[in-house]
């Protein structure tokens, strides 16, 4: 099987082609802002990053910034910077340079002012415009794919519908030598048991069982015993029992093959197959920690509700989402359909007898090979005059 | 209720061969039969409820001794507190958490609900 792709220098395979603007620090947003204005075609990734963090957290971002601009959807990228951030233009910059994609950076320190940052990157950006505009998509395999997943808005319909339908998902790209990544540490505290049985070996399971420890800990240090809050009072009023069957319903997602290994928040895995992301289920985080890892295309099923009305921003993905990370949204409640037009894929035919979960997951498969090869997704498509400033993952308190 | 006086079957869903509940895709009260189908919507089987059960929630296709596991798309979802027979509603007043002790608020919410 294949998808119409574009071609990278270090081998991976994009989905879209643009020129992102990395500023590194929430204090570069802004110019990031007017660099992108004055070249049109170019993509700002906003950040809510600051200095006031510990290092352990500046070293996530750090992976986080070079894993965004890495990212086979990104054709070029252009870092900004203040010159007295945390983390430094140049680095992230080095980082992407990796990948031998076209990187440019720009910050006060370097450059020498505000106005310099600006009117050099302006002509920076417009000259990587100018150089990945050229490049065609090509056919090349499913095996190139990344998919990330995440569920939100979760109800009993999920588990039955959408659910079911991306674990199908999931196991085509795999079974066509892709990648799959879902995350959400959270959501397994008091569930290791039966995700550890779908480790491809012990190391992967003790593995899993340290981040979620890990987790529980750094909860409980905010005084919350997250154990004895799970599920909680919405879970049990919509029919799910125990932290268990909680778990299951989100662990269905990722499919029926082995765990192959577990990836820090933003990390890149070096081989293929299927992969737990350490994280929070904060759904700009689980966004912004997959498009880091190297996803292309990423999975957002969602229940019902108040959140399926949202239309354009599906909980933190307002103005198209992020620009490297294309989202195929599934809706599960026959409930909600009458929002069904702002879904890809709309999976509730399954709980009224309709369709089966087979036919449900090949319609999501084709629709990711269409949108792998250039269809725009439902939120792509919408034009929004608000811009997202990203949240990126901290394990440390601010200081 | 249809012509021959028999009320019409209500809809449920069984997850994976095996289990022991399937879900409510109707509000229930007892007497309805559910006609319960596969995730390939094959027929799989009929039941008679003999609870009240909210549309999303488990009905217990089988009888279940106490302590035994309760399977849902063929994993262990916790244990039975107490016996239950097919056509239960199987929720926190009659399963636990093989691991996790029941959550401060769980009296309440049984409360609420039943």
């Amino acid at each position: 099987m294949h998808f119409m792709g574009y071609e990278r220098p270090d081998g991976s395979v994009g989905i879209r082609n643009h020129v992102v603007i990395l500023p590194v620090v929430s204090c570069a947003n802004e110019m990031a802002a007017r660099i992108a204005e004055q070249a049109p075609g170019t993509k700002p990734i906003f950040t809510n990053h600051s200095c006031s963090r510990l290092k352990t957290d500046n070293d996530l971002a750090t992976r986080a910034f070079i894993g965004l601009g890495a990212n086979p959807n990104a054709g070029a990228a252009l870092v900004v910077g203040a010159g007295c951030d945390t983390v430094a233009a140049s680095e992230v910059a080095d980082g992407i340079a990796l990948t031998r994609k076209p990187v440019q950076y720009v910050d006060i320190e370097k450059d020498g002012s505000y106005a310099a940052v600006v009117d050099k990157g302006v002509e920076m950006a417009r000259a990587l415009l100018a150089r990945t505009a050229t490049l065609e998509r090509k056919s090349c395999g499913i095996g190139n794919l990344t998919l990330g997943m995440k569920c939100t808005s979760s109800d009993t319909t999920s588990t039955i519908a959408c659910n079911p339908v991306v674990g199908q998902a999931t196991d085509f790209i795999i079974s066509n030598g892709g990648s799959a990544i879902f995350t959400e540490t959270t959501e397994l505290i008091g569930a290791t048991h039966i995700l550890t049985r779908r480790a491809a070996d012990e190391q992967v399971a003790r593995t899993l069982c340290r981040k979620v420890e890990e987790m529980r800990r750094r909860i409980k240090r905010a005084r919350v015993d997250i154990l004895r809050s799970q599920p909680n009072p919405g879970n049990m009023k919509g029919g799910i029992s125990t932290i268990e069957e909680k778990s299951l319903g989100g662990i269905s997602k990722a499919g029926t093959t082995p765990i192959q290994g577990v990836l820090e928040w933003g990390e890149r895995s070096r081989t293929r197959g299927l992969f737990f992301m350490d994280g929070s289920a904060n759904t700009q985080l689980v966004i912004i920690g997959l498009a880091a890892a190297g996803a292309q295309i990423m999975s957002l099923s969602m229940g019902g509700g108040v959140c399926a009305r949202l239309r354009t921003s599906t909980i933190n993905t307002a103005g198209g989402g992020l620009p490297v990370l294309p989202i195929v949204k599934t809706l599960s409640n026959p409930q909600s359909r009458a929002e069904a037009d702002y879904f890809d894929v709309y999976a509730g035919d399954i709980i009224e007898g309709r369709e089966s979960v087979a036919e449900a997951g090949k319609r999501l498969i084709d629709e990711i090979i269409a949108v792998a090869s250039g269809k725009m997704t439902k939120l792509e498509s919408i034009a929004s005059p608000f811009q997202e400033v990203w949240e990126f993952y901290s394990v440390g308190p601010l200081v | 209720m249809n012509r021959t006086g028999q009320k019409a079957a209500k809809k449920a869903i069984i997850m994976a061969v095996g289990d022991s509940v399937a879900i409510a895709l109707d509000d229930l009260v007892p007497g309805d039969r559910i006609r319960i189908r596969s995730l390939l919507q094959e027929p799989v089987g009929e039941v008679e409820v003999s609870d009240s059960v909210p549309y999303g929630h488990k009905v217990s296709v089988k009888s279940i001794a106490k302590g035994a596991e309760v399977i849902k798309n063929g994993e262990a979802i916790g244990i039975t507190s107490q016996p239950i027979k097919r056509g239960e509603h199987v929720h926190i007043h009659n399963i636990v958490s093989l691991y996790v002790p029941p959550p401060q608020t769980r009296s309440r919410i049984t409360r609420s609900i039943s």
